[in-house]
């Protein structure tokens, strides 16, 4: 799993380690049921606070994205990328939706609509 | 007394003659994680170490290490500290080898091994006076005696003082692999606080012998933020809710409370660097927040003094 | 409380032998050894060989408990006393230790040299052998009775000056009175009090040099008590 903290990002560090942890999941390279480095060896590999990994950890945990079991790590849950594109899904929709309000409010009829969302997909990347 | 705390100092207040009082400072260390003791010089952090080490008189309050009360189990207390001062404290005219040969009756748990391991690594030979190393190498020739005797917990005052960038990392190198067990913890005094950007994971801020915040290092950063902004930017209500200002020709730095963003008219109360728009609000690092709540000037220019908001 | 004690003791020795042990070893081997030639080169006669070796040895040995002041107060070194894990009151229990084993080694030294100097060059010992070593030794341990109070409250130099300070004090003082006292009271006062005075010291002779020693070691006792007392006192309110 890559793991690397940018220190001009302007985003928190720990919200970095919860993005690269979330992507490393969702790609597969992080497998249902795998363990997590361990807090302070992670902490000590970056080079950054302990307390941070621990905050990055807990609220992935919350998300319900990786499991802490006391003693013995953290890990990643079953069906953790699943709930993450579900989540994701769900944000697609939301912006979606934003878009085509936008969009009628407009007066952009739906091909012209369809084709920027062609030309954006096809962009990103 | 609850022994997860390495360190917990309560009420404690030292007065002196000159008029300079440490008052009524609190704040706990609990295990396994490092705190960065900071404030600008003159702050009342050496006090502070001094007071848990019982080297001057305290007025008030209570110090427990790993449960246990500083002065009353002075003994038991100390033979589980490791201790490095920002300079050498061994005689001069003794060699490293006799320093081992002081230290290691001192501490029931001492480990010769471990500190012929940190010699090596450190480069430090047996035969060699102390007076004839190096500063940085003073330090580690203390460093290596505070980590050979299984010590809980780790005192540095200052200890980086005067070393270059190189030794300031191999240091938080070794104090990150100190605490990595989870058990031991380190408090460190410094004001080089590059030192403590990343690795430490509680700050203590002392500022005119006053604690101006304990807790963790994330939350202490992400509390402020900097605008910065032209000479004309600078609101009436920016000014009112600055907790430090640092005025300049070509324009002016304010230290903000992050809640209190949205209040700033001006502001549209949202981080972000996008363009170079200003008035700009930048995340606050803990050399901004303590550049600027050690001096505040009004709109009107003129002086306030150092203030804690 | 002894384990901190029995520490600060060891530091307190390898503070003594910092410039190396040499300078112990010459106290304690040179000397002997030089008044024993001395005393085989025809130099020393009896009657001035037990103030020569009295005054050496306590000489020597007074200066050592200094050393060790003056590294603790050389630097940063001062600082190590807030380090180790021994009480204030252990480290003024540990030094005084060390004091006390100076004070023997001072004893034996003394009884050592009173036999080697008269022997090497054929004379008899004299009886008051035993006697003359106690009272090198009540001589040290009140010189340090009286210094080491003064080195935990004030710096090196300053306790130098009280010291010497205090001698010329003292004997300007007596000087004075002597020569004053027969201006000021009349003549018979004057002769009671040379009454007083040598029974004094007719019943202090007719009791023996046993009393003597027996004297000497009730007042160094006094004396080291006092001494300790007030040392750590001074001690424990002292800030690194």
């Amino acid at each position: 799993m890559k793991l690397i903290i940018s220190s001009v990002s302007g985003e928190p560090i720990y919200e970095q380690i919860k993005t690269q942890i979330r992507t490393a999941v969702l790609n597969g390279d992080l497998k249902a049921g795998e363990a997590l480095p361990s807090l302070r060896k992670l902490a000590k590999e970056l080079r950054i606070s302990v307390l941070t990994v621990t905050r990055a950890y807990n609220e992935l945990a919350d998300e319900g994205v990786v499991q802490n079991v006391q003693g013995k790590g953290t890990f990643v849950m079953d069906k953790g990328n699943e709930l993450m594109r579900r989540q994701l899904e769900t944000r697609v929709r939301e912006s979606l939706a934003a878009a085509v309000s936008a969009a009628k409010a407009a007066g952009l009829p739906l091909e012209r609509v369809g084709s920027m969302l062609a030309e954006e997909y096809r962009r990103e990347r | 007394m609850n022994t997860a705390m390495a360190l917990s100092v309560t009420g404690v207040t030292r007065r002196y003659d000159s008029g300079f009082t440490l008052d009524d400072v609190t704040f706990d260390l609990p295990a396994g994680y490092i705190m960065g003791l900071i404030g600008p010089n003159g702050a009342g952090k050496s006090t502070l170490i001094r007071l848990i080490l019982n080297m001057i008189r305290r007025d008030a309050g209570e110090i427990h290490v790993f449960g246990l009360d500083n002065i009353a189990d002075e003994e038991r207390v100390k033979e589980g500290l490791g201790v490095v001062f920002d300079s050498n404290y061994f005689v001069e005219t003794w060699t490293v080898n006799k320093v081992e040969k002081t230290m290691a009756p001192m501490y029931p748990a001492w480990d010769h091994a471990v500190f012929d391991g940190y010699l090596k690594r450190f480069g430090l030979e047996r035969g060699g006076k102390v007076k004839e190393l190096s500063r940085g190498m003073q330090m580690k020739l203390m460093l290596a005696v505070a980590l050979s005797h299984d010590a809980r917990l780790l005192i540095l005052d200052e200890p980086t003082s005067g070393l270059d960038v190189l030794a300031r990392d191999d240091l938080m190198d070794i104090l990150q692999d100190y605490i990595a067990d989870g058990n031991r913890s380190v408090i460190f005094s410094t004001h080089i606080t590059a030192d403590l950007e990343r690795a430490a994971d509680f700050i203590t801020y002392i500022t005119g012998g006053r604690l101006y915040y304990t807790g963790p290092k994330d939350e202490f950063t992400e509390a402020f933020r900097v605008v910065k902004g032209g000479p004309d930017e600078l609101t009436a209500d920016l000014a009112a809710a600055a907790v430090g200002v640092h005025r300049y020709e070509t324009g002016f730095d304010v230290l903000v409370r992050a809640e209190d963003l949205n209040r700033i008219a001006g502001t549209t109360g949202v981080d972000g660097l996008d363009e170079f728009r200003t008035p700009a609000i930048e995340p606050a690092s803990i050399d901004d927040i303590i550049r600027l709540t050690n001096a505040r000037v009004g709109v009107d220019g003129t002086n306030r003094g150092s203030e804690a908001a | 409380m002894m384990t901190g004690v029995l520490r600060a003791f060891g530091l307190d020795l390898r503070r003594l032998g910092s410039q190396g042990w040499g300078n112990l070893l010459f106290a304690v081997v040179a000397i002997p050894v030089a008044l024993v030639l001395m005393s085989v080169g025809g130099r020393l006669s009896s009657s001035l060989s037990s103030s020569m070796i009295v005054g050496c040895l306590v000489g020597a040995f007074s200066v050592m408990p200094m050393t060790v002041f003056g590294y603790e107060q050389q630097g940063g070194h001062a600082r190590m006393n807030g380090v180790i894990p021994v009480r204030r009151l252990g480290q003024v229990t540990g030094r005084y230790l060390l004091l006390g084993v100076l004070a023997v080694v001072l004893f034996v030294e003394c009884l050592v040299c009173q036999a080697a100097v008269p022997l090497s060059s054929g004379r008899p010992l004299t009886p008051d052998v035993p006697v003359v070593a106690v009272l090198a030794m009540a001589s040290y341990v009140m010189i340090e009775a009286v210094a080491v109070p003064l080195l935990y409250r004030f710096p090196m130099q300053k306790v130098w000056l009280i010291l010497f300070g205090g001698c010329l004090v003292i004997g300007a003082a007596a000087a004075a009175l002597v020569k004053l006292l027969p201006l000021v009271l009349p003549a018979s006062a004057l002769a009671a009090c040379a009454r007083v005075a040598s029974a004094v010291i007719e019943t202090l002779a007719a009791a023996g040099p046993a009393a003597a020693a027996f004297a000497g070691i009730i007042v160094m006792i006094v004396a080291v008590v006092v001494s300790f007392i007030a040392s750590s006192r001074i001690y424990r309110g002292k800030e690194l």
